[in-house]
């Protein structure tokens, strides 16, 4: 069920080039575009520096995953990183 | 003479940027833990000075942002606003920072500039910056920030003074006035909001609610006001929306472009960013399989620290208590007040005590792995499997721990943010197999499937084992839907930097959590202990008139020399055998010595036995002996049970006085040999063909153990950690009831196989 409905979503957001994190492989740089879900969790995940626009790696893909994110080191479940969406970067930046 | 001036100043920061350090080097000895009703985070207090000024320093617990989401993290908002009731509203904050991860942790300053109190930043760990090559121009950052930015290493104690001149300077500072910009319609809507709350409320909490989308101040604000004002905030965070201003995300959006700008200039990172000591080590330590074997191998020694370092130490509370214990039996006349002070309070502090060694020892090592930085690692390889039970990563080590004594591991539970997942860790934690129940399965399965080979005891005990490591996560997951249902916020976690932790700071807080121990747990675990001795002391008198306290202190005093004799007997045979001497001769002396008290010995029991089955336990083991029947059990193993409700390491010794074989030396093996005779051989009262004790029977006893919560130790944590009455009661309860239905269904089901 997880599988179709993250299929789904990257349909939806084909378009857009937007990704939920999850998609994203070992090393690799994105750019948030969009944190979804519950104003709770969107608010907290602001406070650690995961906001639209701001920059990020994956250092261990997986549920749960390790980003980096800005100077810090986040681990977010798997239900957490399909509710961020990202648009994947070529290259990598210092944030 | 100098005029003293006290200042009270409250510590805020992110977690991991330092700030118990901070406040530690403030503070030093002189500090204390202060708890409010109702939440389980802790703020501490203390004083420092600096000239003429005194501090009075608030810790507040570590937080990302003064969004409060829960009334733990009402907390801080409620110190920092003057609203706590008892205590007055602080001068001043600082706030401290971590300068490698700097726009992050100013997301919370830009906050605390918006509460109407002067601010102070305090840049830690600038070490750790520069060693990655940021560089930041501090003059300049203050400058634009428009709030003073001292430099300090909290770890080296550094730049206190000027942090301290600086608080005291803050006396005559004003509040910031700039700060990030908050569009206007988003003002005017606070400000509408903060009238209808009451013209004198912080604006700043209106701000709170309108932004705090189910958030705590949305649920105090209903209370306050009823249901009415929630849709008043829904209805304008709607019409914010139409405006362009959503919510919450505009919080995020206006405060990190502001820190954005106002840090853009003043700090110079690399471009490529260095691979970092913590890169390296974070290859290994989190891999999945290498980092996982890293990770057993670490819990492994955890446990080691708990299960068998702190024995020795164990050992020697043990017999200090025996010896103060003696020393108070042969000192003192008989009576109530020497058995009191013998058997209750001496007892009674020494079972507080006994726990200390594993509590210091845990501490110790689990400061040491916080600090360090690893403790996050071993959350994030543990979050798959424990968040199968509803739990997450944190939850592991408690757990662990409790497998060699429930107390260290629920006060470990506090590294779990998470309130709901806090509490169900806590409340499960006792249903793991601790050290304490071990020699009651060692009695039980020894005297009644030792007949099978070695193999069918140990089988046993490891089931024993096995069942509270399958009950308790599947009670954590019932609970999880249940009691302690509710949204729990996506789980995220940061990953701090490795370093290496202070030797101080980890005694210090392995210090703080054994004397936390003894004071607030150690006096409620005193009054229980006093108040079971005193149901197995009273009455004194039986119905026949027998005087049991004078007749047994009279045999007893009768029984002391020969007693001494035999004891030093046993000595001279173990140094004669050590010295491979011929001890025959002593070995007869001694079995003759003990021959010629054997009738005293067995009166004795046999009044003790009269004595306790007479006292109100013993009473109140038969009332209940109908609802005991159907787990196989009699009035006399039912007041056992009853008798180790306190402290379940009671149940061999009470086994012992009621099944005829003195109290002893519950530890020794000849003594558990002696008593698993004795059980054996034990009938019915009333059916002297039919044998007491049938496998069935043992096994229940042992499922009731494994499964109960007889530890008044464990209850009193529960209650110091939860702040409350009602979850120690429920884990009583919940425990109780499933240990019965356990036994139950054990004896009922392995009565018709065995």
């Amino acid at each position: 069920m997880r599988l179709s409905l993250t299929l789904r979503w990257a349909n939806a957001v084909h378009d857009e080039e937007m990704v939920p994190l999850e998609f994203l492989r070992r090393g690799e740089w994105a750019e948030v575009a969009e944190v979804c879900g519950e104003p709770c969790w969107v608010g907290r995940m602001a406070e650690l520096g995961v906001s639209t626009g701001r920059r990020l790696r994956v250092l261990q893909p997986g549920s749960p995953c390790m980003l980096e994110v800005g100077e810090s080191r986040l681990t977010i479940r798997g239900d957490g990183a399909m509710q961020i969406f990202v648009r994947p970067l070529a290259t990598a930046f210092a944030t | 003479m100098v005029a003293l001036r006290t200042f009270s100043v409250a510590l805020v920061g992110n977690p991991n940027t330092g700030k118990t350090t901070l406040f530690n080097a403030l503070a030093g000895m002189n500090q204390r833990v202060g708890n409010y009703p109702g939440v389980t985070v802790e703020t501490k207090r203390g004083k420092c000075r600096s000239g003429d000024v005194t501090f009075d320093v608030i810790d507040l617990p570590g937080t990302y942002s003064l969004a409060p989401r829960s009334p733990d993290e009402m907390v801080a908002v409620e110190v920092i606003l003057g609203q706590k009731a008892e205590e007055p509203r602080p001068d001043a904050v600082v706030a401290i920072v971590d300068a490698s991860n700097l726009d992050r942790n100013l997301y919370l300053v830009t906050q605390v500039m918006e509460v109407g109190l002067p601010v102070i930043v305090a840049l830690n760990m600038a070490d750790v910056a520069e060693a990655q090559g940021i560089r930041i121009d501090i003059p300049q950052l203050s400058r634009r920030l428009g709030l003073p930015v001292i430099p300090i290493q909290a770890n080296k104690s550094k730049g206190l003074e000027e942090l301290k001149r600086a608080m005291a300077a803050a006396m005559e500072m004003t509040p910031p006035t700039h700060g990030p910009h908050f569009p206007e319609a988003f003002d005017r809507e606070a400000e509408t909001l903060r009238d209808r709350l009451s013209g004198n409320a912080p604006i700043f909490l209106a701000r709170r609610l309108l932004l705090d989308v189910g958030g705590q101040m949305e649920i105090s604000a209903a209370a306050l006001h009823g249901d009415a004002i929630v849709e008043e905030v829904r209805a304008a965070r709607q019409r914010l929306s139409q405006a362009g201003c959503p919510i919450p995300a505009i919080e995020a959006r206006t405060r990190y472009a502001w820190i954005r700008q106002a840090t853009a200039p003043c700090i110079q990172r690399p471009k490529q960013r260095a691979i970092t000591f913590t890169d390296q080590l974070d290859k290994a330590l989190t891999h999945r399989f290498l980092g996982t074997f890293i990770f057993l191998a670490i819990m492994f020694l955890v446990f080691q620290a708990i299960y068998a370092w702190a024995e020795p130490f164990k050992d020697r509370i043990v017999a200090g208590q025996k010896w103060i214990g003696e020393l108070v039996q042969s000192n003192m006349e008989p009576g109530p007040l020497r058995s009191l002070l013998s058997q209750g309070v001496v007892e009674g502090v020494g079972s507080v005590v006994v726990f200390l060694p594993q509590i210091l020892l845990l501490f110790a090592v689990i400061a040491f792995l916080e600090d360090c930085g690893y403790m996050a690692r071993a959350a994030f390889l543990m979050d798959r499997l424990m968040s199968r039970a509803g739990l997450n990563g944190k939850s592991f080590i408690p757990l662990l721990s409790s497998m060699a004594c429930a107390v260290p591991g629920i006060m470990a539970a506090r590294v779990i943010e998470n309130r709901r997942d806090r509490f169900a860790t806590i409340m499960v934690a006792p249903l793991m197999s601790c050290s304490a129940r071990l020699p009651v399965y060692i009695l039980l399965a020894g005297a009644f499937l030792g007949g099978y080979g070695s193999w069918a005891p140990a089988l046993a005990i490891f089931l024993m084992y096995c069942l509270g490591l399958v009950v308790a996560p599947l009670m954590a997951l019932l609970l999880k839907r249940t009691l302690l249902r509710g949204e729990t916020p996506a789980f995220v976690m940061e990953m701090p930097l490795y370093k290496l932790p202070s030797i101080r700071a980890i005694a210090w807080r392995s210090f703080e959590a054994g004397w936390m121990f003894v004071r607030r747990a150690g006096t409620i675990i005193l009054a229980t202990m006093i108040l079971i001795w005193a149901m197995l002391y009273f009455p004194t008198i039986g119905s026949d008139g027998t005087d049991y306290a004078k007749e047994t202190a009279a045999l007893e005093a009768q029984l002391k020399e020969p007693r001494d004799e035999i004891e030093k007997t046993q000595e001279k045979i173990e140094r004669g055998q050590m010295e491979n001497a011929d001890v025959t001769a002593l070995e007869g002396l001694l079995e003759e010595r003990k021959k010629a008290i054997e009738p005293d010995e067995a009166k004795l029991n046999h009044l003790l036995q009269e004595w306790k089955g007479n006292s109100i336990l013993g009473r109140m083991g038969r009332a209940i002996e109908p609802a005991v029947r159907p787990l196989g059990w009699d009035w006399r193993i039912a007041m056992s049970a009853l008798a180790s409700f306190p402290a379940r390491e009671v149940m061999v010794g009470t086994l012992g006085i009621v099944f005829d074989q003195g109290e002893g030396d519950a530890g020794s093996d000849d003594y558990q040999r002696s008593l698993g005779d004795a059980l054996r051989e034990a009938t019915w009262p009333n059916e002297p063909e039919r044998k007491l004790f049938t496998i069935p029977t043992a096994l229940s006893i042992m499922v009731f153990f494994a499964l109960c919560c007889q530890c008044v130790s464990t209850l009193a944590v529960i209650r110091r950690e939860t702040a409350s009455w009602t979850w120690p009661a429920f884990t009583f309860a919940y425990m109780t009831v499933l240990a019965y239905v356990g036994a139950l269904a054990t004896y009922q089901i392995g009565r018709l196989f065995l």
